[in-house]
């Protein structure tokens, strides 16, 4: 049972961010048709960073937990970061082995934020 | 008939996933093969492999009387009036397809195709294509939240304008037997001249399946559900409607001759058989039939049935199991654990050896309709047992104690 840790049981089980934000600058939404899966994350910014992250969603624990522990590492981070984030970085927050089946829980975040507008 | 020694024919049961016993519970995906069925395979390959129906030399006829005979079974099996009137395809998919695309060439803006919400993808998406093409009405027969279909206005989704009715004869998810023989019976006295089509795909496997008692005009099925080889499917249809239908797929084999101007096809069956078909796994599908009758269909139907009801009664006594459907099910039970998703139940399982289906099983509308996001589910086969029941159960407490 070693992908079900302290940490991404808590996290997945009461996200601290988890609810809508207001006038956020973005809004991004996925899912993941194969397991039913949505996901919509909130994004504040002020002057080019990061200062408040959010995200409502149907998900498992992995998806869940992957997706608020990056969200809330971004809070401070240059907006322009968010092009970048790599599979390895939710790999070393969640801390745990993902099998390739559980890969499209834990990266739906990732389609998401390829939904970021050019500008 | 003594299910007990079953295991011992199926090879890859008595492995450990994880340090644990598998526990095989996903045969609605795909069943486990018997080490018969296995060898036949292996066999043909080391024996006999040959194109058929080409070659004018010894391996070519053996090939082919291995392949013919296979067809002779099936119609005995599935009780087909001639076995020209079972056609080897890949899958019930492709069976399907090729009923909606064969089909759609007689139909015509506006006329109306009818299937039920708890049809697997397969039996939606093809007619989705040609209802795009054609310009055709889709309709839908709902499902009740007890999981069975509602018929009682049934009369009133029915038309001139119909002209297929497609429908599963056991759904993927709620494993419940439909009353396809009824529901057809009342759709040809509310218009005589409407194509029925029915997917066994979940029943077949299960259950003795009758094609002349179902009354319908074609069946559709995979092998691979039914402890065969993967990649190979049969449609089965009345001779009369056959002769009516237009290839799906042209190309060698299914030809009488071939000009620059006009192609004249081949008689049916190999009409709708073009290209080199899977020789091999409909060799298989041949050592299938036979283990499948050497027990009985309707021992297996019996220890299922007996199966799904010990799991049910089960699962009941675990007061955080959500079952989708109420009724008597045959061999496929879905739920969801309250507070946790499929997902998270599946990986817990999958740690103890036990091998189960989460998501929504193809079934987006069905879901969407009984409002789930995802279900847990077990299928079971003629080799699961009550102990491995009962192991589940012990596991799905566990589930519930890590997701407190």
């Amino acid at each position: 049972m070693n992908e079900y840790t302290s940490q991404i049981l808590d996290y997945s089980q009461n996200p601290p961010n988890f609810g809508k934000l207001e006038e956020c600058k973005y809004i991004l939404s996925a899912d993941n048709p194969s397991c039913g899966d949505n996901l919509t994350i909130y994004i504040k910014e002020k002057n080019g960073e990061i200062i408040d992250t959010s995200f409502v969603a149907e998900g498992c624990a992995i998806s869940k937990a992957a997706t608020s522990m990056l969200l809330e590492s971004l809070i401070g981070q240059p907006v322009l970061l968010l092009r970048n984030i790599k599979r390895e970085d939710i790999l070393d927050l969640l801390g745990i082995h993902i099998s390739s089946t559980r890969e499209k829980c834990a990266f739906l975040i990732l389609d998401a934020l390829k939904n970021m507008p050019n500008e | 008939m003594n299910f007990e020694n079953i295991k011992k024919d199926f090879p890859i049961l008595s492995q450990k996933v994880n340090g644990h016993s598998l526990v095989y519970l996903d045969n609605a995906a795909t069943s486990q093969k018997p080490s018969a069925v296995i060898d036949s395979i292996s066999n043909y390959y080391k024996t006999t492999n040959a194109n058929v129906h080409r070659g004018i030399h010894t391996l070519s006829e053996q090939s082919t009387d291995q392949y013919e005979n296979t067809r002779n079974k099936v119609a005995k099996f599935i009780n087909a009036k001639s076995p020209n009137e079972v056609i080897f395809t890949k899958s019930t998919t492709e069976s399907l397809n090729f009923l909606a695309n064969s089909l759609s060439k007689n139909l015509k803006s506006g006329d109306e195709i009818l299937l039920t919400e708890m049809e697997h993808h397969s039996n939606i998406v093809p007619w989705q294509f040609i209802a795009e093409e054609k310009g055709l009405v889709i309709k839908y027969i709902e499902v009740n939240q007890d999981g069975t279909l509602n018929l009682t206005n049934l009369e009133n989704l029915i038309s001139k304008k119909t002209k297929i009715l497609s429908l599963t004869h056991i759904s993927n998810v709620i494993g419940q037997i439909n009353p396809v023989e009824k529901i057809i019976k009342r759709a040809k006295l509310a218009n005589l001249d409407i194509i029925t089509i029915v997917d066994v795909a979940q029943s077949v496997p299960h259950m003795p399946v009758n094609v002349q008692k179902l009354h319908a005009d074609f069946v559709a099925f995979s092998v691979h559900k039914m402890l065969g080889p993967t990649g190979v499917g049969v449609l089965w249809g009345k001779m009369e409607l056959l002769e009516k239908l237009h290839p799906f797929l042209g190309g060698g084999s299914m030809i009488a001759s071939v000009t620059k101007e006009k192609t004249l096809f081949a008689e049916i069956p190999q009409r709708f058989e073009a290209g080199t078909p899977n020789i091999a796994g409909v060799v298989g599908f041949g050592t299938t039939i036979d283990y499948l009758q050497k027990i009985g269909m309707d021992n297996i139907y019996n220890h299922e049935v007996q199966l799904t009801k010990y799991a049910i009664s089960k699962l009941k006594q675990l007061n955080f199991i959500e079952i989708v459907g109420n009724r008597e099910k045959v061999g496929i039970i879905s739920f969801n654990v309250k507070g946790v998703h499929s997902h998270d139940v599946s990986a817990v399982l999958d740690n103890y050896g036990i091998a189960v289906r989460s998501g929504h099983h193809c079934t987006n509308i069905l879901h969407n309709k009984l409002k789930l996001n995802s279900t847990v589910r077990i299928s079971f086969c003629l080799y699961n047992t009550k102990e491995e029941i009962d192991l589940l159960i012990q596991v799905l407490q566990r589930v519930k104690e890590v997701f407190k």
